[in-house]
């Protein structure tokens, strides 16, 4: 069969516009298998006659399309049918974008409380190192002080520093020397009070310079030392003693 | 870390799912067939946006009656949802399909009203009609396109078409042999092709110039 004249009769056009018998559509859909250049001529007629009709629509009564609906949904199950499917989709979008933007916000806001939370502990680990340190440090200068060794001397003040109250904890076995300074002399703007390791024939040693804000505070230990002893000197040390402003001195040996 | 990945993962999906919801791209019809197989009546609303007017504008012309049209396109569209699996894509597009049921339940229901269609009703021109067309295809010359199809033609695609008069009905009243009913619903759905092509050739250039 010659398929352009098939197609030119205008048989298609007919089954397209329904106007043939079943038996003749038949006949045509076993064509249509055939020859897709049939099938193909008859979308395109199917077309123009759908666009002919859109061409010829006439607007309808605008409650017509609920009426359809609502016909459907008459006979349906009620479960199968949301009240309004493209209402509930968008307060469904909205809904979940609303919980994914609060999401994002709360995460952020947490984030950020959460690294504050972070500063602040690890602040606080370093004061409680510190702090231990100090303890260590304090524990060391006890087992020091309990060393059996060990020997507490009061400070021998002379007259002008009558009220002088200083203790040297001094142990000759571990090498240690502590100051107690329960109770000094005052010292004027860029003074400071030096320590000194005083031996036989020899001249004072100068040793340790503090300015007494420490109550209990390690100095230097000097062997052989015969007698400590404290003056005021200006603030930085000097490296021989001003006798005059002699506090006092300690007994070792 | 982890944490952020998973929320920026979930975001990019949710703007997706918006932007594709929110386009509100039209579907083609194989989706729309898909969602009423499916008993979801968004694909039926989406059918009747695209189809309601012009399946009215057939009823219409058959039945002159607005409320008699109307029990049509309700039971058009009702028979569309029930019967959408005897739909075959093979066969018909979505539209004629829809339009043959259309047709029959205008035909049926003009029967039950007036025994028999009066012949004079075929003097009808499309003019005449004195309705509010309401055209569906963007950027297509609608009056153009009616008025320079000539009428020969235009008659034939009306009473053939719209209106489901028999070939047999329309030979009888133009007095015109069966054959020659058939050879011109040809030319006349040719010269529609070749007019809607150039109208849509037109479109695209148009656009294209934007």
């Amino acid at each position: 069969m010659d398929i352009k004249t098939y197609i030119s009769s205008g048989i298609l056009e007919l089954y397209a516009t329904g106007h043939l018998s079943e038996d003749e559509q038949k006949e045509v859909e076993a064509i249509l298998q055939k020859y897709p250049e049939a099938k193909e001529e008859l979308l395109a007629i199917q077309k123009a006659l759908e666009d002919y009709a859109l061409i010829n629509a006439i607007a309808a009564p605008d409650d017509l399309k609920q009426k359809v609906l609502s016909s459907v949904r008459d006979q349906i199950p009620a479960q199968k049918l949301p009240e309004n499917n493209n209402k509930g989709m968008a307060w469904l979008n909205m809904a979940l974008f609303a919980a994914a933007i609060s999401g994002f916000v709360l995460f952020f806001v947490n984030n950020n409380h959460q690294k504050n939370e972070i500063q602040r502990l690890k602040s606080k680990v370093a004061a409680c190192d510190s702090i231990d340190r100090q303890n260590q440090n304090l524990f060391a200068s006890l087992n020091d002080l309990r060393h059996p060794g060990n020997q507490i001397v009061a400070i021998t003040a002379t007259p002008g520093y009558a009220n002088t109250h200083i203790y040297l904890h001094t142990n000759p076995q571990t090498g240690k020397n502590y100051l107690q300074l329960n109770q000094l002399p005052p010292l004027q703007e860029g003074q400071a009070y030096q320590l000194w390791s005083l031996k036989e024939g020899q001249n004072p040693i100068p040793m340790d310079v503090f300015d007494g804000s420490q109550t209990f505070t390690e100095v230097a230990f000097e062997n052989n030392t015969v007698n400590y002893a404290i003056t005021i000197e200006k603030a930085g040390g000097v490296t021989s003693p001003t006798l005059a402003r002699l506090i006092g001195t300690f007994k070792v040996s | 870390m982890h944490q952020k990945i998973i929320n920026f993962n979930f975001i990019a999906l949710l703007m997706l799912f918006l932007l594709t919801h929110f386009l509100n791209l039209k579907p083609d019809t194989s989706g729309v067939v898909a969602m009423i197989r499916q008993k979801n009546e968004q694909g039926l609303s989406l059918l009747y946006d695209a189809y309601g007017d012009a399946i009215y504008g057939m009823a219409f012309r058959i039945l002159r009656k607005k409320e008699e049209s109307e029990e049509v396109v309700q039971t058009t569209f009702l028979k569309a949802w029930n019967n959408i699996d005897s739909f075959d894509e093979g066969r018909a597009t979505l539209f004629t399909w829809l339009a043959g049921i259309a047709k029959n339940a205008a035909i049926d229901t003009f029967r039950l009203k007036s025994f028999q269609r009066e012949k004079e009703q075929l003097s009808f021109s499309a003019s005449d009609y004195g309705l509010n067309h309401s055209p569906r295809i963007k950027g297509v010359d609608v009056e153009a396109l009616i008025k320079n199809l000539p009428d020969k033609y235009k008659i034939l695609l009306d009473k053939m078409f719209l209106e489901g008069y028999s070939q047999q009905e329309i030979a009888d009243a133009l007095s015109m042999p069966l054959g020659t009913v058939k050879t011109r619903l040809r030319e006349g759905i040719q010269m529609l092709r070749a007019m809607l092509k150039h109208e849509k050739h037109l479109l695209y250039f148009l656009t294209a110039a934007l």
